[in-house]
């Protein structure tokens, strides 16, 4: 079998390398990506958290953490996972990727905005991230008051805080895409033609 | 058939059948309808495989019958899911006149129960077989929720208001009593039981063990000592108006809007009068915050409903 000449085309992933062609990428399968490996790190974090969860469950008694870090481990496996892991998943990484292409467009709407929004949600996480090393919350990812309001004594601001980031960037990412699809969709794709994920 | 199907909790309240009953045609209907799915799902792909690779689909250009056939079945069936949900839901929601009425209080991390008659007990709740039992409950802290796996009842217990809940126990014996809204550090420690007894041997119970006075001369002593009754007079002479019969009765409110007077609005009267001002008279009731207990509450609206049945059989001589 002789090799056949490949023919070199550019497309995204190498049209151009290196740390700071990703970091500063306008590109939306570039931010797709960075979102990708965002949530899969995310993913992880929370599932060290399950994991210790599950490990104290091996015996009834509380001989890997007490109750105290039993709660504030379970509290920050749902925050992780809801906030940093499953709300930008499906959105950030597949709309990201998949959104352009299946209504003809070249990219998103606001390709500058896209990539504020991972660094938004980045700093969220990094809020969080140091509430948790920090001590951790307590209080369920539900955040119910007035147990978040008056009586926990753990980190509830700076986890909310870092929640709230967040938020902007998937209402970013919301804005962008609902721009994106009202506005760029190719000639003749009716809203009616439109796949089921748009 | 569903009465010791494993791993269910054992049936012990007139709703517990019913509840079940309900979650198992919902059950049933989810097994058949995915069962239906994933069988066409396979029966499909393996029967419209494509077999060569001139094969060309022919284009569907819709089916009126069977859309409309797929839209009316499940909405059918969904309110049948409604109607029948509804109907076990105000049921459970709407205790019966001739209940027994309980008070519980829930705190990090206790359940603390007061019977009418004075018992007070902590993580136990002593009730009879086969009567109606009201449980009046609000929080001291933070939310809680009072859950009877075995009577299949399950309430948020919140912080200033009440909620309340109601069963009829069918078998007598032990059962868990949980919190089971996340409520801090102690929190699956917070845990109890609920005594089912025979009548005789709740009325054994009720009259032995240390009783203090009955929750409505407990609230009658409360009433006097934090001085309510200067203002509150039976005659209706003083500043506020006369309590005597108010409870469950509708009141006119400045403004022309009428409430019932049941326990919340009594719980709010004291600790926020401003809140709502009775017609016709002067906004001049001080607020009792931090100056009467959760518990201090329940007694006092005891012993207004204590005056209400006082005025009742004086009415009826
Ligand atoms: C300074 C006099 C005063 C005192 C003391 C006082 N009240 Fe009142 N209360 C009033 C007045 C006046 C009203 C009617 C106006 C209003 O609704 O605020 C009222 C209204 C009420 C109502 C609503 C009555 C209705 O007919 O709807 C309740 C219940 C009540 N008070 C309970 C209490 C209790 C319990 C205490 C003691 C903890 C108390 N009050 C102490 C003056 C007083
Ligand atoms: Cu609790």
């Amino acid at each position: 079998m002789s090799a056949s000449p490949v023919e070199h085309r550019e497309h995204y992933l190498n049209v151009s390398y290196g740390v700071k062609s990703w970091l500063f990428t306008t590109d939306h399968k570039r931010i797709a990506w960075l979102y990708l490996l965002s949530v899969t790190f995310f993913f992880f974090v929370g599932g060290l958290f399950a994991t210790l969860l599950r490990l104290e469950l091996l015996t009834p008694q509380g001989d890997l953490v007490q109750a105290e870090t039993y709660n504030k481990l379970f509290t920050m496996h749902g925050v992780t996972m809801i906030f940093f892991f499953l709300i930008p998943s499906i959105p950030a990484v597949l709309g990201n990727f998949l959104i352009p292409m299946m209504i003809g467009a070249r990219d998103l709407a606001f390709p500058r905005l896209n990539l504020a929004s991972w660094y938004i949600y980045i700093l969220g996480g990094l809020f969080t991230l140091t509430a948790a090393a920090a001590g951790g919350v307590d209080t369920g990812w539900t955040f119910y008051t007035p147990y978040s309001s008056i009586y926990s004594n753990t980190h509830v601001a700076l986890t909310v805080v870092g929640i709230f980031i967040t938020g902007f960037s998937s209402i970013l990412t919301g804005l962008n895409f609902i721009v994106t699809i009202h506005k760029m969709r190719a000639p003749g794709l009716t809203w009616f033609r439109l796949p089921l994920f748009v | 058939m569903l009465e010791n199907f494993p791993l269910f909790p054992e049936q012990a309240s007139t709703m517990a059948p019913r509840v079940d009953v309900l979650f198992f045609f919902l059950v049933a209907v989810s097994l058949f309808f995915a069962s239906l799915i994933f069988f066409l799902v396979i029966l499909f792909a393996v029967k419209y495989r494509r077999r060569s690779d001139e094969e060309q689909p022919r284009p569907i250009k819709g089916n009126l019958p069977l859309e409309i056939l797929w839209s009316a079945v499940p909405l059918a069936l969904t309110m049948v899911m409604f109607v029948w949900g509804a109907v076990l839901f105000f049921d459970i929601y709407h205790p019966p006149s001739n209940a027994l009425e309980i008070n519980v209080v829930g705190k990090q991390w206790m359940w603390k129960i007061q019977h009418p008659e004075g018992q007070r007990e902590i993580n136990e709740l002593h009730v009879p077989v086969g009567r109606p039992v009201k449980l009046t409950m609000t929080s001291e802290d933070v939310i809680h929720d009072f859950f009877v796996p075995a009577f299949r009842v399950k309430k948020d217990v919140l912080p200033g208001g009440y909620t309340s809940v109601w069963f009829q126990a069918t078998k007598p014996g032990e059962y868990h009593l949980f919190c089971s809204q996340y409520c801090g550090t102690q929190h699956s420690g917070m845990i109890g039981k609920v005594v089912v007894m025979e009548l005789t041997q709740y009325e054994d119970w009720l009259s032995g063990g240390a009783r203090g006075v009955s929750l409505a001369t407990a609230g009658e002593r409360l009433f006097q000592r934090l001085g309510c009754s200067t203002c509150h007079r039976p005659d209706g002479t003083g500043q506020g108006p006369s309590l005597v019969g108010l409870f469950s009765r509708p009141v006119n409110l400045q403004g022309g809007r009428t409430v019932t007077a049941d326990e919340g609005y009594i719980r709010e009267s004291i600790l926020n009068p401003q809140a709502k001002i009775v017609a016709r008279y002067p906004p001049v009731m001080p607020t009792f915050r931090g100056l009467i207990s959760e518990d201090g509450i329940l007694q006092i609206i005891a012993y207004l409903k204590s005056l209400q049945r006082e005025e009742r059989s004086q009415a009826e001589r």
